[in-house]
């Protein structure tokens, strides 16, 4: 619904977590030490929205293993744009972060702003959110390669859910990695009208996370041909990647924290820990894998560095397909 | 000067205005054959087709001399001190949107809700200063204690 | 006949009655406040959720939501504030029968409205949910683009007065609704590096700066006493059967496209809500009372936006797809009990589903008694005197501006649509083909290039769909109708001029 959509909501939510921390109760010392009584994590999604439910349940494991309170604030706006703006004014002191996703690095380069994603620090990656091709259940195509004969001889449309986005950069990526040059790219308004379009046929193809497919997977009413990954994911054990067709093509749809610049010591060691910890929680485990997340810690030395060429790689797709100029 | 006249003489400014600013929209090269130009061009066209053709229809009418004046009735009838007056008005809530991130919340309502009764000849006395006070306080309460909107907390951050 | 007994008795042995209840007075508290939204009134809630059952977190969302379709009607009648997208269209003539001092009748007629299309859409979703989840699919990008022509061709039929006006009206809405990211290549288009800017200009705030901004600067401009006030309203009036006999046709009108708007997921409450006023209005036996405080011009609106409300759950429950942010907060309500939402859920619990239908149809029932006991208080609020009032309407309006963004910008947005809608006013320019580019603008434009970028930049593609050739068709009669009626009523005016020279 275009109004909607188009119209973010924005609301502080300021409610601890409660929800499961009796059952599992951590010794003091096994809870790593912190400067901060209470933490904000601020995120560019919607309450409900895919940033805004990674936070929220991810705190509510996190609060056993970091000495501290979490807080999740929501402030949409602009694609990530207003959040990134308020990030960058906050103390570097370890007591706000803000939710990474491949979003702000693509509003970075997209739009022309003051302040961009190299002003903020990157603190940690925790997931993957494993980008996967998918089409109707009763599609006449069993693998990517059929989907890729009929877009060199006929009309084929393949979808993603926003125009400047990851997804559709990948797709982008696949025609020409697979020579499908006239394959159209049609892009929507979040990922249900995607959806709809491809179980009716209109699109062949569409990419999407595991995570959004879940309902429509479990009634069979799509099927995923590919996994755009390294490995093939525990979810989805008879669907290939990408790779083994092939087509040289793995996303990485990063979630991860960020912070303001200069972060102290004492907190990157502190979240490097921690992070390691609550994935491990056999718990936490088991939800975030029904949830078709793949656990991918990204020490703080490193994520700097992941995400600066991430966002060097993307700027270069970026111009490469004619979006910005260099 | 005729109203009608002017509202398509404005018309054409917009839609001038307009396609001067769609110039500068970027083209893609994922772009379709449309173009994210493509329709803002379209209807600044249109706009200032459609325009000059309103322009033209009064001019001629009011050559031929058998024109009325479309009446809007009401205060429009007098022009000028209805503009003057909303001018006013507007002047207020401006400086309202103004003081409301550097004063905070509640100071800058209340002078809203003050300075708008004033300018409208409410006697100035306690009674509506606890009015504009109460109000205020009111739509805080509404606002940010039971929807947790974050309103700005202004000169009350470093008392508090 | 096993699902009713479980219903009934789920009556008694669960929450689903006080939720029901507790979500409908929210929901109606939360959308009556302009630039709180129906989504963001059930996100408010989605925390306490955390520690209830499913079927009481999911009937307490599902009531917020649709109480805040109704809602937002309240203001729209009484101080012509949207407080919902969907209910500016009831705004137009229920602010009209507010100022010829009938606001009761007004309110009356928009809760009955209400009850109606919320019972038919609440009854469609129980009894219609696979058929219609089957229709769903049979809209495409072409379709929605051609349902956007169908509800600009009434552009001609609601510029009163000048022609040239209202077109020129309504190509100031639809380029309003090009400021943001291009639907098909993702650049700013008239963003300017505003962060603001980016998603576009938020709907809900045009609609409040033109309409209640602008009608509090006029009121202030206008001179007078300040003893004589014909417009205060007394008490909620319900529908006469004078009334009813009036506006039962409107209702259904208004809940038949309520209920096909609800189940695209592209279209939605406010679409549903402006194609169902100019629908009632093209049906009507006294279509020239449309804009001067019309019966059915309240009802109509009012029926559409809460039928759509209650099918707009068909999408989300057979597909698990959100149509609206609204059903994504409720999507989100599924996911924080670990239910995924969709066919496969409800088959394996069906009972979560009968709670939910029953707590729906609860909640309907209760929007009548708790319906009457807001009224009141916001009947005794608008009867203040008319500074005062004025005063607060615009603090009321900025700050739920402010609440949508805690933008300081969007206040100026607002103000600055408060200063187009008074300048249209002065030129005696209609106000509603500005809103229906606006609401309509982006979903043409973006359906037309999609379905250009599908087949290649072939037209040709428009043919192809069936349902997209009959709005087309039927939206090409309607402009030609009303053109010739047009010209026809013009040539009589100049003939009877002529005669009595």
């Amino acid at each position: 619904m275009l109004v909607h959509a188009r119209s973010a909501a924005c609301v502080a939510l300021t409610v601890a977590f409660t929800l499961g921390a009796g059952s599992w109760s951590a010794s003091a010392q096994d809870k790593v030490a912190y400067p901060h009584k209470a933490v904000t994590l601020v995120t560019h999604s919607s309450p409900g929205g895919g940033s805004d439910v990674f936070l929220r349940d991810m705190t509510k494991y996190l609060k056993r293993y970091i000495d501290a309170d979490f807080v999740v604030e929501n402030v949409s706006g602009g694609s990530g744009a207003k959040a990134m703006a308020h990030l960058a004014k906050q103390k570097a002191d370890g007591s706000v972060f803000y939710a990474t996703t491949p979003t702000y690095i693509y509003t970075s380069h997209m739009s022309a702003l003051d302040t961009n994603y190299s002003a903020l620090e990157p603190l940690v990656n925790v997931f993957y959110d494993p980008a996967v091709i998918y089409t109707r259940a009763d599609a006449p195509f069993k693998t990517l390669k059929d989907v890729i004969d009929k877009a060199k001889s006929a009309r084929s449309a393949w979808g993603a859910a926003n125009p400047g986005s990851l997804e559709r950069i990948t797709l982008e990526q696949l025609k020409k990695a697979t020579g499908a040059s006239t394959a159209a790219v049609v892009t929507s308004e979040g990922g249900g009208e995607t959806m709809i379009n491809v179980l009716n046929g209109t699109l062949d193809i569409a990419v999407g996370e595991l995570q959004e497919l879940r309902s429509q997977l479990e009634g069979k009413q799509v099927r995923v041909l590919a996994v755009l990954a390294d490995e093939r994911l525990s979810q989805l054990p008879d669907v290939p990647t990408a790779k083994e067709g092939g087509i040289d093509l793995v996303v990485r749809k990063f979630r991860g924290l960020a912070g303001p610049k200069g972060l102290p010591d004492d907190v990157t060691s502190a979240w490097d820990a921690a992070i390691q910890k609550v994935l491990a929680d056999p718990e936490y485990k088991a939800y975030y894998e029904a949830a078709g997340l793949v656990p991918a810690f990204i020490p703080h030395k490193d994520y700097v560095t992941f995400i600066n060429t991430f966002a060097e790689e993307q700027k270069e797709l970026l111009s490469e397909v004619g979006v910005i100029k260099k | 000067m005729d109203r009608d006249l002017a509202c398509g003489l404005i018309g054409t400014a917009i839609a001038l205005a307009y396609l001067n600013a769609a110039a500068d929209i970027p083209t893609s090269a994922l772009g379709d054959t449309v173009g994210a130009a493509g329709v803002p061009h379209l209807l600044g066209y249109a706009l200032a087709a459609v325009s000059v053709a309103f322009v033209a229809q009064r001019a001629i009418a009011l050559a031929r001399g058998k024109a009325a004046e479309a009446r809007t009735g009401g205060v429009f009838d007098d022009p000028v001190p209805a503009f003057a007056s909303a001018a006013g008005t507007v002047l207020i809530c401006a400086a309202f949107v103004f003081l409301l991130e550097p004063v905070g919340y509640l100071p800058a309502v209340a002078f809203l809700i003050f300075a708008l009764c004033v300018y409208q000849r409410v006697a100035i006395n306690a009674r509506l200063a606890l009015i504009a006070t109460g109000g205020a306080f009111a739509l805080w309460l509404l606002f940010a204690v039971l929807l947790s909107v974050r309103m700005p907390a202004g000169i009350w951050a470093e008392m508090i | 006949m096993d699902a009713v007994l479980t219903s009934i008795s789920m009556l008694g042995t669960t929450m689903i009655v006080p939720m029901a209840i507790l979500g409908m007075t929210w929901g109606i508290f939360g959308g009556a406040l302009p630039g709180i939204s129906p989504s963001i009134t059930m996100a408010l809630l989605l925390p306490f959720t955390y520690t209830m059952d499913p079927v009481s977190a999911i009937v307490l969302l599902a009531s917020t939501y649709i109480g805040a379709e109704y809602g937002g009607s309240i203001p729209a009648i009484l101080i012509r504030t949207p407080g919902t997208n969907a209910s500016a269209a009831t705004m137009i003539d229920g602010y009209e029968m507010k100022k010829q001092g009938k606001a009761g009748e007004a309110l009356g007629i928009s809760l009955q409205a209400s009850t109606v299309g919320n019972v038919i859409g609440i009854v469609c979703l129980i009894l219609f949910t696979a058929p219609l989840s089957q229709l769903a699919l049979a809209f495409k990008p072409t379709s929605y683009f051609a349902l956007g022509i169908l509800g600009l061709s009434v552009i001609v039929s609601v510029s009163e007065g000048s022609l040239f006006k209202g077109v020129i009206a309504a190509l100031i809405g639809l380029m309003i609704a090009t400021i943001g990211t291009d639907p098909v290549t993702g650049v700013g288009r008239f963003t300017y590096g505003q962060a603001d800017l980016l998603t576009g200009v938020p709907l809900i705030l045009i609609m409040v700066g033109l309409f209640a901004v602008g009608e509090v600067l006029e009121q202030i401009a206008t001179k007078d006493d300040g003893t004589v006030r014909s417009d205060l309203v007394t008490r909620l009036k319900w529908p006469s059967w004078t009334v009813q006999k009036k506006t039962w046709r409107a209702n259904l009108i208004g809940s038949g496209i309520g209920v096909f708007c609800g189940i695209m997921p592209g279209a939605g409450g406010t679409v549903a809500s402006f194609m169902a006023y100019s629908e009632a209005r093209r049906f009507s036996k006294t279509p020239e009372e449309f804009g001067k405080g019309s019966d059915e011009g309240i009802a109509a609106p009012e029926a559409a936006n809460n039928a759509d409300a209650g099918v707009g759950l068909i999408p989300l429950l057979s597909f698990g797809i959100p149509a609206s942010n609204s059903t994504a907060i409720l999507l989100g309500g599924f996911l924080i009990h670990g239910l995924i939402p969709g066919p496969v859920l409800f088959s394996k619990d069906p009972t979560l589903l009968y709670g939910l239908f029953t707590g729906l149809l609860v909640a309907s029932a209760a929007l009548v008694p708790v319906a009457f006991l807001t009224l009141s208080s916001s009947i005794w609020l608008v009867n203040r005197p008319k500074p005062l009032l004025m005063a607060f309407i615009l603090a009321l309006v900025f700050s739920g501006a402010y609440s949508i963004n805690n933008s300081v910008f969007d206040l100026g947005l607002v103000l600055a649509a408060g200063v187009l809608g008074f300048g249209m006013r002065f030129f005696g320019m209609p106000m509603l083909p500005t809103i229906l580019g606006l609401v309509l603008g982006y979903m043409i434009e973006a359906n037309y290039r999609r379905s250009l970028v599908i087949s290649g930049g072939d037209n040709a593609i428009f043919l192809e769909d069936p349902i997209a050739v009959g709005f087309l068709a039927v939206a090409a009669l309607f402009l030609i109708g009303s053109i010739v009626r047009e010209v026809r009523k013009r040539r009589r005016i100049k003939i009877e001029r002529e005669a009595v020279i």
